[in-house]
């Protein structure tokens, strides 16, 4: 099979710049620890008000500017809703479903992930900006969908 | 027929039975699209805030319709009867008897199974989506009728399988006709891919739903789901590539590029397509990070067989143009029939795919999905490539194919039209996708009925934009009536007369292709192969180490 | 269809090279574009962390 030469250069380029893409990546997520959303932790999700942490869903602080947010996602709707920390706090927010799949958004932050029924999902962001940030759920629940929110105050 | 002179070759037509096969698919699938660009704009209008819907109508009924319709039915509807039309037209002009008989089976059971479905969307019993993620639960009978969707678009596949082998076995020993084997290529994978949702439906979702079993293994669905989800997205893009490497030379007044790169390309999707699911469940939990790192590895694989396509296109553009005397770097470019609609058409689709590539790369780039997962950028993307790349390149086919099939003409007049109806479609969708694209980086959710948060400063700044999406989709609207009404007009008003249904030569100096393209015990072997590398752990880990199950809900 | 014939690798390579620059160019174009807007949103990405 004959490769024109320009397009030997072309598909050489384009490899390299695919590989480039997945290298910067892959350096940023593994070894800058920007990795995405992946706990495996499960939980019945017909029994989560018993499981704890998730039968008592709030702020705990953990350390100087470091704090554990345990949140649950139902129809339609975030416990707890409103959640405040001071500027510079780095939150981990550890959430799972009492019913369906939704999503969980924080907007203008990089926090964006599933929440599946039957696991928990995780992520951190320290917020450096003070503000009145977004939750929103990102997946499709039910007819409420559009009114599933919640919010965090970073002072 | 295959030994007819170059001359002649133009003049086959596609015979009586076959036409009227094929027709039957395209005519459903316009049916589909004009129902669903009806649902696309009231969406539109929803979210921009211009209208609000009457209580009795539920947005995300109106979006599960619009998905159903567009993603599953227009697009399968169109690609199984363009391929059977192809393969007629590349094999002499008809199809066998066992492909015809397939052919017609595969569509009544795609009929019966599109009637179920819509019943139960239109009564508000399956408002989930087209994705129908569990533990939301739709009426059986709606899984029911997809799963006969997806079955008989099997048993299409099968005839045009059976096409091909009785080809073969008229002429042994010879390379089958490109178009056809693009169209083989096009039903394997579909095969392959369409495994996982089978399974998904078949063993989890119909014996939960009519509550046989209490709960169901969520994650073990999302995986079989996404499984089929990419290759989804190839298997309507591969009629697409087929149209631009074999039609649109013969239509430019040029020559196939490559006929065995052409081919490499496409059995490069056979092989890339399928073992890439994760990058659709990037942000999920109960998947590891390094078999997610694993999927984008492949993904970007997949991205190269595009390239190639790219090269291979600008090269017939430049080659068609400079042989009509075309000089310089680009003049070429101005050689090129931009007043014919059955090129101005897919050109513009080609155009919109260069962003909804680059947009695709960008979503599967690992952690940066952070920034876009479930934003209404990732509609925006998807509406550049299904909604116009594919789409348009429909549209380009359906000019000259629909009166090929009826024995009709695309007049002066219709194409004129047929232009105008391409560029209200190309500057709805600029301004569309281009506003969705900017939402989505700004933080806006996609499959969201209207909403501000309760007069939340961020959600309200949303908002000006949300009216641009909501003109274009209002520009869309139109050119989608247009089309449908073109559409039924070649279809039974043009004048009569004869249709070339456009077919590219090779180049007299083009090289031999190699044979190995065509064993398929080797290509199947090395599909499944890696499908199994891919996935064997991660399904195997997901049904040992089950999450706890979900019982069945409805929340709308 | 047309179908095979015999091959001139070493002719077409020539006739092609001459005439393909214009193709050479748009693919480069289409791939800088690529990785402009690709490092957009990795920026968009870095700065939101
Ligand atoms: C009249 C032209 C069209 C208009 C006005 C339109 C409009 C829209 C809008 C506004 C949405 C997003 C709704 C939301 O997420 O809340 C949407 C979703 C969608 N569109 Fe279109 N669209 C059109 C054509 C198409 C075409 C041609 C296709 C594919 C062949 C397509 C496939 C889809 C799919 C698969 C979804 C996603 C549904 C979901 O998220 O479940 N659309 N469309
Ligand atoms: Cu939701
Ligand atoms: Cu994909």
């Amino acid at each position: 099979m004959h490769l024109h030469r320009y397009e030997k250069i072309w598909l050489t380029v384009g490899i390299l710049t695919l590989a480039a893409f997945v290298i910067v990546a892959g350096i940023n997520a593994f070894a800058m620890g920007a990795m995405p959303p992946s706990d495996r932790q499960m939980i019945d999700p017909t029994k989560v008000d018993q499981t704890p942490p998730f039968n008592q869903p709030g702020l705990k602080k953990i350390g100087p500017n470091e704090y554990d947010a345990t949140m649950t996602a139902f129809v339609f709707g975030f416990a707890p809703a409103t959640i405040e920390v001071p500027v510079g706090s780095t939150v981990h927010f550890r959430v799972t479903s009492k019913d369906v799949v939704h999503g969980f958004q924080i907007v203008g932050t990089n926090v964006n992930m599933m929440v599946v029924p039957g696991l928990v999902n995780t992520a951190s962001h320290t917020f450096t900006k003070p503000g009145n940030y977004l939750i929103l759920c990102n997946e499709y629940c039910g007819a409420g969908h559009q009114l599933m929110a919640a919010h965090v105050v970073v002072k | 027929m295959a030994q007819a002179q170059m001359a002649d070759v133009q003049d086959v037509r596609v015979d009586r039975p076959a036409a009227r096969l094929s027709l039957a698919h395209v005519l459903v699938a316009f049916l589909a699209f004009g129902i669903a660009a009806i649902a696309g704009l009231l969406q539109g209008l929803v979210r921009g805030g211009v209208i609000t819907l009457p209580k009795w109508l539920n947005y995300y009924e109106v979006l599960t319709a619009h998905g159903v319709y567009m993603g599953l039915v227009f697009t399968t509807f169109f690609i199984i009867g363009f391929l059977f039309s192809g393969v007629a037209r590349t094999t002499g002009g008809s199809l066998p008897p066992a492909g015809l008989r397939l052919g017609w089976t595969g569509w009544w059971m795609m009929v019966v199974g599109l009637v179920m479905a819509t019943v139960t969307v239109l009564t508000n019993n399956a408002s989930v989506l087209y994705t129908f993620y569990a533990p939301m639960k739709a009426s059986p009978y709606f899984y029911i009728g997809t799963g006969l969707l997806v079955v008989g678009s099997w048993v299409g596949g099968f005839g045009i399988f059976a096409s091909y082998r009785a080809w073969k076995r008229k002429n042994p020993g010879k390379l089958s006709p490109l178009f056809t084997f693009m169209a083989v290529c096009t039903m394997v994978l579909w095969q392959i891919a369409t495994i996982g949702v089978a399974l998904e439906v078949v063993l989890q979702l119909i014996p939960w739903s009519f509550g046989w079993v209490p709960t169901i293994n969520v994650l073990l669905s999302r995986m079989l789901l996404w499984y089929f989800g990419h290759p989804l997205v190839y298997f309507w893009l591969l009629p697409v590539y087929a149209m631009w490497y074999v039609n649109i030379p013969r239509i430019i007044g040029g020559k196939i590029f490559s006929d065995s790169l052409a081919r490499l390309s496409f059995l490069l999707f056979i092989f890339l397509s399928t073992p890439v699911g994760f990058h659709h469940q990037l942000m999920d939990p109960g998947i590891s990070p390094e078999w997610k790192f694993f999927h984008v590895l492949l993904t970007m694989a997949v991205v190269v067989p595009s390239l190639m396509t790219a090269f291979s296109m600008f090269a017939v553009f430049e080659s068609a143009g400079r042989a009509k005397g075309a000089t310089g770097l680009f003049g070429w470019f101005k050689k090129l029939p931009w007043n014919d609609v059955r090129f101005f058409a897919p050109v513009a689709g080609m155009i919109a795919f260069i962003p909804g590539g680059t947009g695709g790369i960008i979503n599967a780039s690992y952690q940066m999905n952070e920034v876009v997962h479930n934003t209404i950028w990732v509609t925006g993307h998807f509406h550049l490539t299904v909604g116009t790349a594919v789409a348009m390149t429909f549209f380009g086919i359906a000019y000259w194919l629909v009166p090929h099939l009826t024995g009709r003409q695309l007049t002066p007049a219709v194409n004129r039209l047929g232009l105008v109806q391409a560029v209200i479609w190309a500057t709805g969708m600029l301004l569309m996708s281009g506003s969705m694209h900017i939402l989505g980086l700004l933080g806006s959710p996609r499959r969201t009925a209207y909403t501000t948060y309760m007069n939340d400063p961020t959600a309200l700044s949303w908002m000006p934009l949300q009216g641009v999406m909501a003109l274009g989709g209002s520009l869309l609207f139109i050119s989608a009536m247009l089309m449908v009404g073109i559409v039924l007009y070649l279809a039974f008003f043009a004048p009569k007369g004869f249709e070339e249904y456009p077919i590219g030569e090779l180049d007299d100096t083009a090289e031999t292709t190699p044979r190995f393209m065509e064993r398929w015990s080797v290509i199947l072997s090395l599909a499944v192969f890696l499908i199994v590398i891919a996935y064997a752990y991660p399904v195997i880990d997901v049904i040992q180490n089950a999450p706890p199950g979900s019982p069945p809900l409805r929340t709308w | 269809m047309a179908q095979t014939t015999a091959p001139q690798t070493q002719q077409r390579h020539e006739e092609h090279t001459e005439s393909l620059r214009g193709t050479l160019a748009s693919v480069m174009i289409l791939g800088t574009f690529i990785v402009v807007c690709w490092l957009g949103v990795f920026i968009l990405f870095l700065t939101r962390q």
